[in-house]
């Protein structure tokens, strides 16, 4: 089916300033076991192409999962049509641009494939881990839900210019687990997380301990459910890794994309209160503050070698020591704001357009253990595994909540509490950073369910960060 | 040949694959979709979507499996593409155990086809722009067939076929990272011009009032008004967390556990129904239930009907009433109350006047404590009259607070709101809601 696409595209594209086609086959497989009943496996496989044609100044695309010759025409004739008869109102002008034309192949990094664990394996793995979440509970408590998830992609992308050919192979595991305990009146629930999401093959399960997570998350539910509420507070803040993925996320990554700061976003996902004018001079956070762009990161969720606009990614610094670089723009964003940016230009699939998404966004590795950060603080929370998240249009006023809370007094850490929350504001918060953990703290997460975009696109992300520390943050608890 | 019959045809073959003791529903989604993004009052980007996934899910001794692909709409490889994953999805049953919660509605017979009436995509794109010309528009257009289908070799035999536009927009003021703007959707089957040229007069004179100094206000508790817009987007976050379903409510996870017990109830004045007249949702799901034409969610403001999925029937013995799987409502209406428009600002007299909400989550789970942040024309009122625009705030307050102890009373106009989810597909859902009316609301940052 791919194989001989490149040439069919070659010889069908109409005259015009500039074509590409973008070819996708993805199949999955997400397989559940709750309360100890297997869901019905669902496999999926997902295969089209969007082909984009630049002419009149303007670019019109169609998707479509027919690839024949017929289809590739009408395809090649639909994003024609549009290009030519939209090409007058475009908001850039297509013909100053100089579309990249990659060559060459790219894969994740397997060293056990999918396969290779029999589909009997994976269901016994899920009912086992579903068997152990849900023991015999305390007095006064039952487990009232209790599954266990893993879903796997093999994406295969493939971009075709008249010149040139890109292809790359994706493997990718995104497992889960939750337990839910109940009082009769409340719940509280405990969850491995969608964060461990990797690139790679069965060997990120052993990696990131699936299958021993059933003890740690019964322990932690029935700990958060008898214990009392988050108190209401301004002090110190430890995140570890699977809260600092979100909250780079929000805070960091949404607002340095470039196509929010020209106000691709303000009807949907929003704008930034980030400008153009900030690059090279605003402080964005204290200087233990580092975040680059890194798809090179080997297993981390969004590592490429070419976005879906063929532009190859390098490593770039987006703030260094605390000082605003770059933002997260691909290179028609960055034609059209002047700005420096990175190769992010991303599509969820081949029925949708390509937009600027994060990619691998991770903050840099400091100088200090987790012992030496609790050791730093007199009163304060720490806090690990994201429950809720909101934040404004401008990715300003946030307001983030998690699964686990602990109270850090004099140093150590002592008392579970539960519902803990936290609020801020994103500059106020990141040059509160008063702590950055070392290498061994250092954790890579990832999500498949970063949401943006006209029409809406979910996409994957990677996020590696360190435990970090945060003064004077205002905390507080339910109820 | 059309989507119905070539689905149909489709079936035929695939049902004539079966061996003895297998059955195999097959669940269909497409459209042919025209998307325009728009920026500045310029065209972003521009194209078409034509896609159409088929789920098959095979079943046998109580085993079932279930697989997606995409079709081409090319009929022979089509064929050929349902008589592999027939073929891949039989030797998987034997591996797996059997399935306690397996069951399929019982077989009847629909057919719903509504045809376009409304323009093409760019011609309804013109009509915005000139009728806009001199604003900065931004936004995205949506048109274009979308059908549904379910069949089974048991005999279910369900299409639902529509044609459908979703014009959704702002118009912005103030330069590079304003939030001050004027949201507008317009969204249906039948295209009305002048509804167009009725929003943008609203438009004009909103933007008139966004351009007036923003006042910051302090935290604190305020008397609120909250336009439909925002009351549907709370409904959303209730429906879309589990609040209505049965699983959820068993399984002591609903974020209106308190209500279900009988501990907490909402105002009186909170009616609400999953209405299946409303929206464009088709009536029937991926397992062959159907849905009834309402059912009642809220009864002046005391828990009535849970929504129960074919799983949650069985695990739970109870009797399904054509929810999906996740078991949330496609189509929420909410009964409106006694605020006319023309008094809104009057009643609210004193307060903040809500245009959207938006990001909404939860802070606490158990007492259904919601936060979120106003967005777009949001404004600061004083004795019944608009003084300014105010910079966005975060409100974080109980459900059981907005639409009970706090609630004065709603809006005497339910508006439809279509959903522009368009996640994967465009979306067929939708909510109806007036505005409300709330007394003191907690807005934290």
């Amino acid at each position: 089916m791919y194989a001989d696409l490149p040439s069919r595209f070659r010889a069908l594209v109409p005259a015009c300033d500039f074509a590409s086609l973008r070819w996708v086959r993805e199949r999955s497989q997400t397989l559940t076991v709750r309360r100890d009943v297997l869901l019905p496996p669902r496999d999926s496989v997902d295969v089209g192409v969007m082909v984009t044609v630049h002419a009149g100044g303007g670019v019109g695309y169609a998707a479509t999962a027919d690839l024949s010759d017929a289809g590739l025409r009408a395809a090649l004739h639909t994003a024609h049509a549009w290009a030519e008869s939209m090409g007058s109102r475009f908001i850039f002008d297509s013909r100053g641009l100089n579309p990249a034309r990659p060559d060459g192949t790219w894969e994740s990094p397997v060293q056990r494939p999918w396969h290779e664990l029999a589909l009997a394996d994976r269901i016994g793995l899920l009912r086992d881990l579903s068997s152990r979440l849900h023991p015999a509970a305390p007095a006064g408590l039952s487990f009232v839900d209790w599954s266990a998830t893993l879903m796997q992609v093999d994406t295969e992308v493939a971009y075709i210019t008249p010149e040139s050919t890109a292809y790359q192979h994706f493997s990718m595991i995104s497992p889960d687990a939750t337990t839910v305990v109940s009082n009769g009146t409340e719940s509280q629930a405990r969850s491995f997380g969608r964060g461990p999401s990797r690139q790679g093959g069965v060997e990120v399960l052993d990696e990131i301990g699936f299958s021993n997570a059933a003890e740690w998350l019964v322990a932690d539910a029935v700990a958060l459910i008898e214990a009392p509420d988050c108190p209401s507070a301004r002090c110190d803040l430890i995140l570890a890794p699977d809260q600092m993925m979100l909250q780079i996320h929000e805070s960091i990554g949404h607002p340095l994309e470039l196509d929010r700061i020209l106000g691709d976003e303000r009807n949907y996902a929003g704008t930034s209160f980030v400008t153009r004018g900030m690059f090279g001079n605003y402080r964005y956070g204290s200087e233990l503050l580092n975040i680059t762009f890194d798809p090179g990161v080997p297993g981390e969720f969004a590592s490429y070698r070419w976005d879906d606009q063929g532009t190859t990614a390098e490593k770039a610094w987006l703030i260094r020591d605390g000082v605003l670089q770059a933002p997260l723009g691909g290179a028609l964003s960055q034609a059209r704001s002047g700005l420096p940016g990175v190769a992010n230009t991303r599509a969820s699939s081949w029925n949708r357009p390509p937009i600027d998404r994060m990619a691998n966004l991770n903050l840099e590795p400091g100088s200090v253990s987790l012992t030496q950060m609790i050791g730093a603080v007199e009163r304060g929370v720490f806090m690990r595994t994201n429950r809720s998240w909101s934040i404004d249009d401008r990715r300003d006023k946030f307001q983030f909540g998690c699964e686990w809370g602990q109270l850090i007094e004099n140093g150590q850490l002592t008392s579970v509490v539960k519902n803990p929350n936290y609020r801020g504001r994103s500059p106020d918060f990141w040059r509160s950073l008063a702590g950055v953990g070392d290498r061994s703290t250092w954790e890579v997460h990832g999500t498949p369910y970063c949401g943006k975009g006209e029409p809406n696109q979910l996409i994957r992300v990677g996020h590696a960060s360190p435990a970090c520390r945060f003064v004077d943050v205002d905390v507080f608890g339910g109820g | 040949m059309d989507h119905q019959a070539a689905f149909r045809t489709l079936a035929a073959d695939a049902f004539a694959m079966l061996q003895s003791g297998e059955q195999l529903t097959l669940y269909l989604r497409g459209e042919e979709s025209s998307f325009i993004r728009f920026n500045q009052g310029k065209v972003r980007q521009a194209g078409e979507v034509r896609q159409t996934v088929l789920t098959l899910r095979l079943i046998r001794d109580r085993r079932q499996a279930a697989m997606e692909i995409g079709l081409s709409g090319d009929l022979a490889n089509d064929r050929d593409a349902v008589a592999q994953a027939v073929a891949s999805l039989r030797p998987v049953l034997p591996a797996l155990p059997e399935d306690p919660q397996l069951e399929l509605g019982p077989a009847a017979v629909l057919t719903e086809r509504r045809p376009a009436r409304h323009p093409s995509a760019e011609a309804i794109l013109t009509e915005l722009l000139e009728a806009g010309a001199g604003l900065d528009l931004v936004g995205i257009l949506a048109t274009g067939p979308m059908w549904t289908g379910m069949c089974s070799s048991v005999g279910h035999d369900y299409w639902s076929e529509n044609s459908a536009f979703n014009l959704d927009w702002c118009a912005y003021c103030g330069g590079e990272g304003s939030s001050l703007a004027v949201k507008c959707n317009l969204a249906g089957e039948v295209w009305d011009p002048e509804a167009l040229r009725e929003k943008i007069r609203f438009v004009r004179t909103q933007l008139a009032l966004l351009a007036r100094p923003a006042r910051v206000v302090p935290p604190g508790s305020y008397r609120t008004w909250f336009e439909p817009a925002a009351v549907g987007e709370l409904l959303w976050l209730l429906n879309g967390l589990e609040g209505f379903s049965v699983r959820a409510t068993r399984t002591a996870t609903s974020p209106l556990l308190q209500l279900h017990q009988g501990c907490r109830t909402f105002s009186p004045k909170v009616s609400l129904w999953d209405d299946a007249s409303a929206g464009v949702a088709p009536r029937f799901d991926e397992e062959g239930f159907l849905r009834p034409d309402s059912l009642l969610l809220l009864d002046q403001g005391r828990p009535a009907e849970l929504l129960v999925s074919s799983r949650s029937a069985r695990e739970f013995g109870v009797a399904a009433n054509g929810a999906a799987v996740d078991e949330c409502a496609p189509s929420l209406l909410l009964a409106g109350g006694g605020v006319a428009s023309k008094d809104i600002l009057l009643r609210l007299n004193t307060g903040i006047l809500v245009s959207n909400l938006w990001y909404l989550n939860l802070s606490d789970r158990n007492s259904a404590r919601v936060t979120g942040m106003t967005r777009f024309a949001s404004f600061w009122v004083e004795n019944g009259e608009i003084v300014c625009p105010i910079a966005a705030m975060r409100l974080d307050d109980s459900a059981y607070n907005l639409l009970g102890d706090a609630l004065e009373d709603l809006g005497e106009g339910p508006e439809v709101q279509l959903s522009t989810d368009t996640y994967f597909r465009r979306s067929n859902q939708g909510v109806t809601a007036p505005g409300a009316l709330v007394s003191a609301v907690t807005y934290t940052l």
